[in-house]
């Protein structure tokens, strides 16, 4: 009977023992699953904040401009009230549609209703601008600007 | 009970016998008897219990000499009485082989203690061939044991007509007489050779575990591992659930986003925001930078040019001190998230000339 049960006292300490070892690394391992987990759902969670916040500014733009971009400048001059004050216009080379514009005396809130009307198209972005005070009138600018049309 | 003594097996009866004075005890057979017989005793068991074969095999030293024995035993009965637990044999010269009758089954079940205790444990028969020389007939009640020259025939019952003429002495062992018996035991040799005519009959059936008189602790030891497994299950629970809670709000973003059933949503919404920052941030903002740049300098500074595009900021203007310089370039870094840094900044009658320059890589 001793033999007997000191070989059931052998399987149990046995299988406790084995237990134990397949529990550790089982924990080990799903540890390690949940804090790759909990990185990745951080990571995701940022990138969908910046997916949403970049869609709602894009959103916002409302309109988009399916004409040509010549005829965009022309007509949103016009209404702008800054057709005269177009020095130069010119398309630039490229796989996408963009266009060089320079305008000439212009006061402050004219440049930002320019801008503001470029910012209102969600398919325009300015690649780049530059705005240089005029010598023979401080209060004036030119503003060299390069438009985009990127779909 | 002594190493000197002898117990006899008489149907349910014990005869113990010592060996000192020759003097017999009996009992009857019971567990509480074989217990009080203590251990390392002579067991004779009656002679119908084992049917002895002589069989002309040299007892080597081999694993093989089962296997021959097998093979002999099988010339003489069926296949399915040459089984382990039916048959043993003694390494006597030649080997003697002998099959365990059902009567011997019962009692190493009933009685296995009476059997496990014995120092060494034989039959009549046995104990007569190493004691007697020459020809002879040993008769038990049951059993009749013919020794020629060399071979032996054993037989369980009677033969009728046997031609006694030959035979050197005839010995007729009554169940209850153990005289003979301790004659027999006195004429064997040494002690080696009541070795050899011990069987082993515990061999030809493993020893069983006793499960049902361990009910108990296996049932303990059961709940107990099984509490132990829960217990383990338990504390694995929150590690699951934390890890069921990510994978939930993973899919509720992927969802949100109407990429779920993409082939795989973590990528697409890499790729998303990729191309979206690429059609949005690599561009300059005019209207942030302008309200940046007019929030950054005070009354103090004149723009005179302001340049933007994908890359850098370029300010050109002028502005009264280089203290006044540093604050609206700080301010500027701070509004665009740029740093910007002096490019040249030179003093000219009270005033500093400077431009400025931010990179956005």
């Amino acid at each position: 009977m001793i033999k007997e049960r000191l070989i059931i006292l052998i399987i149990f300490v046995f299988l406790l023992s084995l237990s134990s070892g397949i529990y550790s690394a089982k924990k080990k391992d799903l540890y390690q699953d949940v804090r790759e987990l909990k990185k990745r759902y951080e990571k995701i969670a940022d990138l969908s904040r910046q997916y949403l916040a970049l869609s709602e500014m894009e959103k916002k733009k409302g309109r988009m401009l399916k004409g040509g971009l010549l005829g965009y400048i022309q007509k949103s001059s016009g209404s702008i009230g800054i057709s005269d004050n177009i020095g130069s216009i010119k398309p630039l080379p490229g796989d996408r549609e963009a266009v060089d514009v320079l305008y000439q005396k212009l006061d402050l809130a004219q440049i930002i209703s320019i801008f503001k009307e470029i910012d209102g198209v969600s398919n325009l972005r300015v690649r780049s601008f530059s705005i240089s005070r005029r010598f023979d009138n401080p209060g004036l600018a030119d503003l060299n600007i390069q438009i985009e049309k990127i779909k | 009970m002594q190493q000197d003594s002898v117990v006899i097996l008489q149907d349910k009866r014990l005869a113990v016998i010592r060996k000192s004075d020759a003097s017999a005890e009996y009992y009857e057979l019971s567990p509480d008897s074989v217990r009080a017989l203590g251990k390392g005793y002579l067991l004779v068991l009656p002679d119908r219990f084992v049917n002895l074969v002589y069989t002309n095999l040299v007892p080597l030293k081999t694993k093989k000499l089962k296997e021959m024995v097998r093979a002999y035993m099988k010339t003489l009965y069926p296949d399915d009485v040459v089984d382990d637990a039916d048959f043993g044999y003694l390494k006597t010269s030649p080997v003697i082989a002998y099959l365990v009758t059902e009567e011997t089954k019962s009692l190493t079940k009933d009685y296995p203690a009476l059997i496990e205790n014995a120092g060494i444990t034989t039959t009549p028969s046995l104990l007569a061939l190493q004691a007697i020389r020459g020809r002879f007939l040993l008769k038990t009640g049951d059993t009749m044991l013919i020794k020629n020259d060399e071979d032996f025939i054993h037989v369980i019952g009677k033969l009728d007509g046997l031609d006694t003429s030959g035979l050197d002495q005839q010995i007729d062992l009554r169940d209850d007489d153990y005289k003979v018996l301790m004659d027999f035991i006195a004429s064997v040799p040494d002690r080696d050779a009541l070795n050899r005519v011990g069987l082993d009959l515990l061999r030809t059936k493993k020893p069983q575990l006793k499960i049902e008189a361990l009910k108990t602790e296996i049932v303990l030891f059961s709940v107990l591992y099984i509490l132990f497994l829960v217990s383990l299950f338990f504390n694995l629970m929150p590690l699951k659930k934390e890890q069921k809670t990510y994978m939930e709000q993973i899919k509720g973003i992927y969802k949100k986003l109407d990429i779920e059933n993409t082939s795989d949503p973590y990528g697409m919404l890499i790729f998303k925001v990729e191309r979206f920052r690429k059609e949005h941030l690599q561009y300059p903002d005019p209207l942030k930078i302008l309200s940046s740049v007019s929030l950054a300098f005070d009354q103090n500074a004149e723009v005179e040019s302001i340049t933007a595009n994908k890359e850098l900021i370029r300010i050109k203007g002028r502005i009264r001190t280089l203290e006044a310089l540093e604050e609206s370039t700080k301010r500027l870094d701070n509004a665009l998230g740029i740093r910007f840094t002096t490019e040249s900044a030179k003093v000219r009658g009270g005033v500093v000339n400077f431009v400025i320059v931010g990179r956005s890589r």
